[in-house]
This record gives structure tokens, C-alpha cells and sequence, in this order.
């Protein structure tokens, strides 16, 4: 009698839970469903993420050709449209910087691009003694923006001393093979990022769209987590709280702000806020598609807390922040850090957002280790 | 009264067939060699007990250590080699011994990796030290040619209690006004699997979430029942199969489902347990010879009502644990007081981020610590949302800064914590110095009440 039982049992849940894992390992395109996280993908692809690489990847490449305009024949004119050029290029860098997954994730590119304070001594020591070996993971502070930064601001305290560094000092030339160098490297290494990206190169567009889950491995699992710990700890840690001397017991180091020597730091910051606000709303210039914004607002279900619009304001009370926050920033945190502060108090409302109820409202894993479900 | 005393001790004693309980030892033992296997093979060991510099100890078990490296591979070795053994019936009662103790002290070792089905295995596992569960179908019983075949139904019994208590108490933990009424979590976490083909268009419909909900509700609270009862155990065991399945296609729940649908094969009665035995025999044509001889000794342990006293004694203490939450004033699931040994399982959403603000009283400096410079993110997690972890930190960081040469300091924590995706609030005063408070049973004053959205 059990027997029998027992064996239809079996064969019944045998059938059932065959069912359901073939739907649930099925991927097939006539079977998959338009979900409410998969055009949010999509638009963040082509609308934010792949055209941020572009510009990135132009803007580079016009800096790179005001370098060599620059190391041929360093005069006045050439300096300035190089800072242009840098700044430029420094500020979309910002609007792309937090997207720490897939190939620039695989590439290091932000220990690539922006690895700050700068080595300002080790750079000098390399010029001087003509060997520098800008290979290795130990070397990413001896080049990249901030290094740039260095040499075509912090050289000297006149625009032509800084030339001359370029022209009539004895290091001239190795200092124009670094700065070259520089430049080389980080080109390079957004042009692989960026042909990662693209359907003619590496395709890992289609791959992103595809991973359209919340596990750990899957796009919004990396993002969200991507985007968590670069707010902790780049936005809010290395821009402004540790300069603040948030992280090394009370004493401020004003040295370490983002871009010390060109000043730019506020400017950057302001920039690389509202790309991250951009990513958030989906939106990139005139064209605003789905974004986190709008799949928080589809996906919560009744008791709606406004958290799309209150992660909205939050970016828009930092951005205010920031702009009663006089440059240069370094010297600001000597002198006046109360505006500074401010600013720290409203990053730090946004990494709370974030990590707590945006983590939750997505329901994306931190870890593959088995859990309780709290 | 007396009449009900020899009633449950004659049936505490009833011979019955020795299979269902070999059939666990079996069972038990392989899909804990399984588990240990595919703990050890995911790199857990690294990540959870080598790589993070702190750990966070139980109260009152702050002795149990990290034994370092080489000491976690040997644990864990000792742990399969012993699954094993108990499995084979090889040198069972020592296996089982050491299986109790490297699984519990590796769990010991720290609270953030607490599992509810890890408890239960260590109970289990205790369980197992007290059991005759190799006098057949073991390398023991063909080496000392044991030939009893029967034994009193008691050691049968515990299990099957243990394995109710944990299903009860699981439902009667999802009899809250959110679990039931709101149908949370269930309703934050089931849309994440609206990208499945066929069966994801329903996972963000608001009543699947319900029928969820209510569903697991009422399978936990009758279960147990359905299971001892004869006539509905196979329907019973049909549901044990399609709950635990499809909650381990939808949850990160490791290997708690495998667990427990092999260990409620232990409701199965004697005869089913020689039914099923005698047909596996016949697949491998094994006619000539036979697990079950068919012997009417019954075995008797030396001090058999000692062991029995245990027993009650155990089950006193589980129906009792998770009860004494009732005991702590304030939203349970916030303050989780109480929380923990108590089957409380896929209850709640819960997120936090900890703001550790350190104040030297010899300079009047001011800064910040973050948890992520000295844990794993699976610790940071866990410690920002559980209090008692919290100051468990806190004294770590003083410790730590006292290393630095930081004698006198205050250390405050500005912790905000999300619950089942509401709005995040403060779980405890940011205005307590952290330093001077220590651990214990009372009630937590310093904790904030949970203030209900509007």
C-alpha cells in the first residue's frame, strides 16, 4: 500500500519539479518573458553606460593629441588647450567612474584612470633618473589623471616654469616621454573597456542584458553592489572624508583632495554626482529611458516609501551641498570645513539610502554563501 | 494520571524494527559528508574562517577560537571523515562524538554564519551520539556480528519530535501581522524572480505573494502532524517534497531543503522502512543475504532510563528556547532579542549600514569607522542589523584603537536599519558610548523601539 503510494507520490513530484526546473533553466527567447528589469538594462546600455564610454574614449583621444601637441613644442597656447583637454576629459571620466562591472571591472580602470593622492615624488624620481616602468598594479600612483594632474599643474608655481620643465630643463625629455606615457596608457586602456563594450568588439552589452537576474553574478547584482561601494568608498571616503580626516583619526589631510593640483576637485565632484544621478534616472542628456528610478517605482509593491523620488532628492541635496562649497577644496577644509562637512553629512545620507533600502527594494545578494533570509 | 505515565512509557519502550533509524544514520551521514564537501569546495573555509581578522563569539562561548589555518582543514576534515563514519557505521559511536563536537565548534566559531539548519544539525548530531544506530546495516555490526534487530520506539520518537518542533515553531513564527497581513518579505522578494520564463509572470503578482505566504504558514504548522498520522503521510511527504524543492529553486537556502526532506523519511513506518530496504536489496540481487535479521531481541541500553531522562530533558529545553523571546519587550524582529535557536526562518527583510563614530577623550578629536575595514561583507551585513553584534564590534574597535594608542576613547554607533524594505530608522541610541556597555541576557535599553510606518 505505502509502496504504491509512495511511488506515485514520487512520479507526481518527479513530474513537477521537472517542470519547473526546465522553466527555471529554459532561457529560450519564445519562452522568456518582458520583465520590468530587462529594458532598465537595455536602456542603461545604450543610453548611459556605452555612450559614457564613448565620450570618454573621444574626449581621451583629443587629449592625447593636445600631449603630443604639447611635448613637441610646450609654449603657452599648447599648455592651455592641454588643460582643456584634461579637464574635459577628467569630468566625463566622472560620469562613467562608478560603473565598476564587467570590463572596466576586469580592466582595473579606476585604479587605472584615477588612483589619488598621486606619487608626486616617485614621478620626479622616475624622470630624473630616466627609468620608469609604468607596467604593474604597484605603479598605479605614479600615473593615470591624478599623475597628469601633476605634471600640468603642480610642476611649478608659474605656467612658465611648468613650460620650461618641458623645454630648456635637463629632464625635458624624460619628462615629456612620461607625460606621453601617461597618456598612452590610459587611452589604451578606455579603448578596451569601450570595444568590450560594443557589439562589434567584445559584445558584453548582450551579455548584460541577458544576466537580467539578481543573484550575485548577475548585472543588477554587480551594479548595485558596484554602485554601493563606490559611493562608500571613493565618492564619499576618498573625495571628501578622508581629506576631511573622517578616516584618519580627526587630523585632516587636504593634500589627498581629487585633482590638488589643478583645484578642480568640487567642479569633478559635482560631475561625477549628477553622472551617478544621470545613470540612476537612466538618462543621458536629452534622452531619459528606464533607470533605477523607474524600476524602483514598478517594483514596489503597495506600501510605496517614495524611495525613487527620495534617492532623487538626495542627489539633488548633495549637488546643492556642493555648490556652496567654495575651491579650492583643499584649502577650504583648512579654513572653512563647516561647508565641506555639509557636504560629507548629505553623501553619507545617500550611502544609508542605498545600502539599506535600495539593497532591500532590488533584493539583490551580496555573497553566493547560503543564508536564512535574515 | 498514572495511567498516562505507563501509557507513554510503554510506548517509549515498544520494540519496533531497527531500519527507520539505520535508514537515518545512513542518510544523515551522506548528506552531511555532501554538505561538508560542498562547503569546503565553494571556499568557505577562506572566506568565512580564515580570511576575516574578527570574529563575532556567542555569548558566554568567546573561548571557542579560530584555530588558524591548518586547524579549520583539519575540523573540516574530521567533520567528513566522522559524516562518513556515521554513514558506514564505522566505528559509529566515535565518529558520531567527533561529529558532534568539530560541527558544533566550527559553528561556534562565529555568529554571523549562524544558520538555523546548522543548529539543527548540531542537535541532530547530538542526538546521534546516544542512538544504536549501527547495530545493523553497519561496518560495526559485520565486524562484531551484532544480531539485534529491534529497538524501543523512543529513539525514533525524539527525532520525529525534533523534526515537529522544528516545522511548529517555524509556522507559529509566521503568525505575525506582516507575514500574514502584508505578506512580507515574501512580496519584496518574489518579484526578483519575475525574469523566469513561464512561472515569472506571476512572481509580482501581489496574491501569489499571499498564497505564499498562507501556504507556508499552514504547511509548517501541520506538517507534523500529517506526518505521524498514517493514513496522510505519503500526501504529507508529497508536500515536504514540492515545499522544500521549489523553496530551494527560489532561496539561496544552501542544503536545508535535501536535509530535511531526507530526515522526515524517519515518519515512514517500520514496515515501509523494511519495504523500501528489501526492494534497494533486490536491485542489486541480493537475495541470499539480509540487513534485517528477523531476531526478536530488543536492545537496551546500560542506563536506558538515563538516556530516556536525557531525551525528555532535551525536549524540554527545545519547546522552552524558542519561547523565551516572548520574554524581551519591543518588535522582536528589530531587536531580535531572543531570535536565534528559534526556527525563525525566511521571516524578514532586513538591511543596515553602521556609522561608528570614535571620540578620543585626551585630544577631543572626532572620527569615523566603517565595518567594511575589518569584516567580510557577509559579516558587515549580519553585524549592522543584529545588535548584540554591534557591541560586539564596538568593543573590537576599542580594543583595536587601544592597540593604536588610543587609551580613552567613546565609541558611538549611528546605525540605520531598513525592515522588510520600510523606511530606514535608527536601531539604536547613537548617543550611548558603546564602551561602556556590556553584553548580556537583560533586555537591551539602549536599543531604539521600532516606530511602525504610518
Amino acid at each position: 500500500m505505502y509502496c504504491k503510494h509512495l511511488f506515485v507520490s514520487v512520479l507526481v513530484v518527479t513530474g513537477l519539479m521537472g517542470l519547473l526546473l526546465s522553466c527555471v533553466e529554459d532561457s529560450g527567447e519564445e519562452t522568456q518573458q518582458e520583465t520590468a528589469r530587462k529594458p532598465v538594462l537595455e536602456n542603461l546600455a545604450s543610453t548611459v553606460i556605452i555612450p559614457g564610454y564613448e565620450n570618454l574614449h573621444a574626449q581621451m583621444t583629443l587629449l592625447d593629441q593636445s600631449v603630443k601637441n604639447f611635448t613637441s613644442d610646450p609654449n603657452q597656447a599648447n599648455l592651455e588647450a592641454l588643460r582643456t583637454d584634461f579637464i574635459s576629459t577628467y569630468s566625463q571620466w566622472e560620469k562613467v567612474s562608478f560603473l565598476e562591472f564587467g570590463p572596466a571591472f576586469s580592466q582595473t580602470l579606476r585604479a587605472e584612470f584615477n588612483t589619488f593622492p598621486t606619487d608626486n615624488f616617485s614621478i620626479d624620481n622616475a624622470i630624473e633618473s630616466g627609468e620608469f616602468s609604468l607596467t604593474g598594479f604597484s605603479t598605479t600612483n605614479r600615473r593615470g589623471l591624478p599623475a597628469m594632474d601633476y605634471l600640468i599643474y603642480g610642476l611649478a608655481d608659474t605656467d612658465e616654469e611648468i613650460i620650461a620643465k618641458y623645454s630648456i630643463d635637463e629632464n625635458a625629455g624624460n619628462r615629456k616621454e612620461y607625460l606621453l606615457a601617461v597618456s598612452q596608457l590610459i587611452l589604451n586602456k578606455v579603448d578596451l573597456v569601450y570595444n568590450q563594450w560594443l557589439p562589434s568588439g567584445g559584445n558584453y552589452q548582450e551579455e548584460f542584458i541577458q544576466k537580467d537576474g539578481t543573484d550575485v553574478g548577475s548585472s543588477f547584482g554587480e551594479m548595485v553592489n558596484a554602485l554601493s561601494q563606490y559611493l562608500e568608498r571613493f565618492s564619499r571616503d576618498a573625495r571628501m572624508g578622508i581629506p576631511l580626516g573622517k578616516r584618519s583619526q580627526g587630523v585632516i589631510i587636504p593634500r589627498n583632495v581629487e585633482a590638488y593640483y589643478s583645484q578642480q576637485s568640487i567642479p569633478l565632484l559635482q560631475a561625477h554626482i549628477s553622472g551617478m544621478k544621470d545613470f540612476y534616472l537612466g538618462k543621458q542628456g536629452n534622452t531619459d529611458g528606464k533607470g533605477f528610478y523607474e524600476l524602483l517605482q514598478e517594483i514596489r509593491a503597495g506600501e510605496d516609501e517614495g524611495l525613487a523620488d527620495r534617492i532623487l532628492a538626495q542627489f539633488d541635496l548633495i549637488l546643492g551641498r556642493l555648490d556652496q562649497v567654495p575651491s579650492p577644496l583643499s584649502t577650504t577644509i583648512q579654513t572653512n570645513p563647516a561647508p565641506a562637512e555639509a557636504a560629507h553629512q548629505e553623501l553619507q545620507k545617500q550611502v544609508i539610502l542605498i545600502k539599506t533600502e535600495f539593497s532591500s527594494a532590488l533584493g539583490v545578494l551580496i555573497t553566493y554563501q547560503d543564508n536564512d533570509g535574515d | 494520571m498514572k495511567k498516562v505515565k505507563t501509557r507513554i512509557i510503554n510506548g517509549i519502550n515498544k520494540p519496533i524494527s531497527i531500519a527507520p533509524l539505520v535508514h537515518f544514520r545512513v542518510l544523515f551521514g551522506l548528506i552531511m559528508f555532501i554538505s561538508v564537501a560542498r562547503f569546503v569546495f565553494n571556499g568557505w573555509i577562506a572566506t568565512q574562517y580564515i580570511e576575516p581578522e574578527f570574529h563575532f563569539s556567542y555569548y558566554g562561548f568567546s573561548w571557542v577560537s579560530n584555530p588558524g589555518e591548518t586547524g579549520m582543514y583539519l575540523l573540516f576534515l574530521t567533520m567528513a571523515l566522522s559524516a562518513l563514519g556515521i554513514a558506514l557505521g564505522y566505528y559509529y559511536k566515535v565518529s558520531a562524538v567527533l561529529f558532534f563536537l568539530s560541527f558544533t565548534y566550527v559553528e561556534l566559531i562565529d555568529v554571523t554564519n549562524y544558520l538555523n539548519h546548522y543548529y539543527f544539525v548540531s542537535l541532530v548530531a547530538f542526538l546521534m551520539l546516544w542512538m544504536p544506530a549501527h547495530l545493523a546495516f553497519s561496518v560495526d555490526s559485520k565486524r562484531k556480528g551484532f544480531t539485534i534487530s529491534r529497538i524501543p520506539y523512543g529513539y525514533v520518537l525524539i527525532i520525529q519530535l525534533l523534526l515537529s518542533m522544528v516545522y511548529f515553531y517555524a509556522g507559529l513564527a509566521k503568525l505575525n501581522p506582516a507575514w500574514m497581513m502584508e505578506a512580507l518579505p515574501l512580496k519584496i522578494w518574489l518579484p526578483m524572480f519575475s525574469h523566469l520564463p513561464l512561472v515569472g509572470a506571476w512572481m509580482s503578482e501581489l496574491w501569489v505573494a499571499y498564497a505564499f505566504s498562507w501556504f507556508g504558514a499552514l504547511y509548517d504548522l501541520s506538517i507534523p502532524f500529517f506526518l505521524f498520522y498514517s493514513r496522510t503521510r505519503p500526501y504529507a511527504y508529497l508536500a515536504v517534497l514540492v515545499f522544500h524543492l521549489s523553496t530551494w529553486l527560489l532561496f539561496p537556502i544552501g542544503m536545508f531543503p535535501f536535509i530535511m526532506i531526507l530526515a522526515t523519511t524517519i515518519f515512514f513506518s517500520p514496515e515501509s522502512h523494511l519495504k523500501v530496504a528489501a526492494f534497494i536489496r533486490n536491485l542489486f540481487r541480493r537475495k541470499s543475504t539480509t540487513t534485517y535479521r528477523s531476531s526478536n531481541e530488543v536492545y537496551k541500553a546500560p542506563y536506558q532510563n538515563l538516556i530516556w531522562s536525557l531525551f525528555a530533558g532535551f525536549l524540554v529545553l527545545q519547546l522552552l528556547l524558542p519561547l523565551r523571546a516572548y520574554a524581551y519587550p519591543g518588535n522582536l524582529f528589530w531587536t531580535e532579542q531572543g531570535y536565534r535557536f528559534s526556527w525563525r526562518v525566511m521571516l524578514m527583510e532586513k538591511a543596515g549600514y553602521a556609522i561608528f563614530h570614535i571620540r578620543d577623550n585626551v585630544t577631543g578629536r572626532e572620527w569615523e569607522n566603517y565595518a567594511s575595514d575589518y569584516l567580510s561583507p557577509m559579516q558587515e551585513k549580519q553585524m549592522a542589523t543584529q545588535p548584540d553584534l554591534i557591541l560586539q564590534f564596538a568593543h573590537f574597535l576599542k580594543q583595536k584603537l587601544a592597540d593604536q594608542g588610543f587609551e580613552e576613547v567613546e565609541i558611538r554607533a549611528e546605525v540605520y536599519v531598513s525592515l522588510n524594505g520600510g523606511k530606514n530608522q535608527l536601531l539604536i541610541d547613537s548617543k550611548a558610548d558603546l564602551t561602556r556597555i556590556e553584553d548580556g541576557f537583560a533586555p537591551k535599553t539602549w536599543i531604539l523601539p521600532y516606530k511602525k510606518p504610518l
